[in-house]
């Protein structure tokens, strides 16, 4: 039961923008004292599923530019080979590490995200008052 | 040599971005999103756009290459995803009724990432 709560919290966010793959991977392996790396893989299977409605959507729209996707989309399945093959050297512990680290970093990200966002609104406020 | 230098850009970015998803499953996004609407000058639905179906490409394989690990385990990840559907579902129809208002839950969710990630360092 408690797989399907988080789950559902990781979908949301993930539909409002933020992280819900890094929401679903701590709750999984740090609150729920799942195996990292099984908590690292069931967020890859949580992906495709979650997210092909908005591909498809997107594709109906017109929206994506498939220049770019080709480009990255290539250059990226290269760096992920590198990246699963590092995942079978590094053990558990150094991985939790490093993950602890990206999490920091992206809490940082989002605070400085926040603030430039608050400044943006004062401003706007500010110029709606003196007309 | 503008179009050069920026297929050039995009390669380098789509590694980093390709490695990180293979290494922490996770954050891909974060990183090509602002690429898209900063470096490449995409407006931002079709920065969003292009961002979810790069990392659709590359997650699917990336997960082609971790089966081959034995990591998987199926009947934890169905439980995740009906919760997730019903999740991203709900989370689109708020989206949309109330605009991209969700201050509060940003103040949350940087919580939530300090503390787990203070929890996984010690």
């Amino acid at each position: 039961m408690i797989e399907i709560i988080i789950g559902f919290m990781a979908g949301i966010f993930t539909s409002l923008g933020m992280g819900g793959g890094a929401l679903l991977i701590s709750l999984l392996s740090s609150f729920c004292h799942i195996n990292h790396k099984i908590a690292q893989s069931t967020n890859l299977l949580f992906f495709i599923p979650t997210s092909l409605l908005a591909v498809i959507i997107n594709i109906k729209n017109k929206n994506i530019d498939f220049k770019i996707v080709v480009i990255i989309s290539f250059f990226g399945i290269i760096g992920a080979v590198l990246g699963t093959m590092c995942i079978q050297i590094i053990n558990i512990n150094t991985l939790k590490k490093i993950f602890a680290l990206f999490l920091l970093i992206i809490a940082i990200f989002e605070i400085f995200n926040f603030i430039k966002q608050y400044k943006f609104d004062k401003k706007r406020d500010n110029k709606n008052k003196n007309i | 040599m503008k179009k050069v230098y920026f297929i050039f850009l995009q390669s380098i970015i789509g590694m980093i971005v390709g490695f990180v998803s293979g290494l922490l499953a996770s954050g891909g996004g974060m990183i090509l999103l602002p690429f898209a609407i900063y470096g490449l000058k995409l407006s931002q639905s079709k920065a969003r756009a292009t961002t979810i179906c790069c990392m659709f490409i590359i997650i699917f394989f990336t997960s082609i290459f971790y089966s081959n690990s034995n990591n998987f385990d199926y009947g934890l990840a169905i439980k995740c995803i009906l919760g997730g559907i019903v999740g991203s579902f709900l989370g689109t129809e708020w989206l949309q009724k109330k605009g991209n208002n969700s201050n509060f839950i940003r103040y949350i969710f940087i919580a939530f990432l300090l503390y787990s990630a203070f929890r996984m360092l010690k």
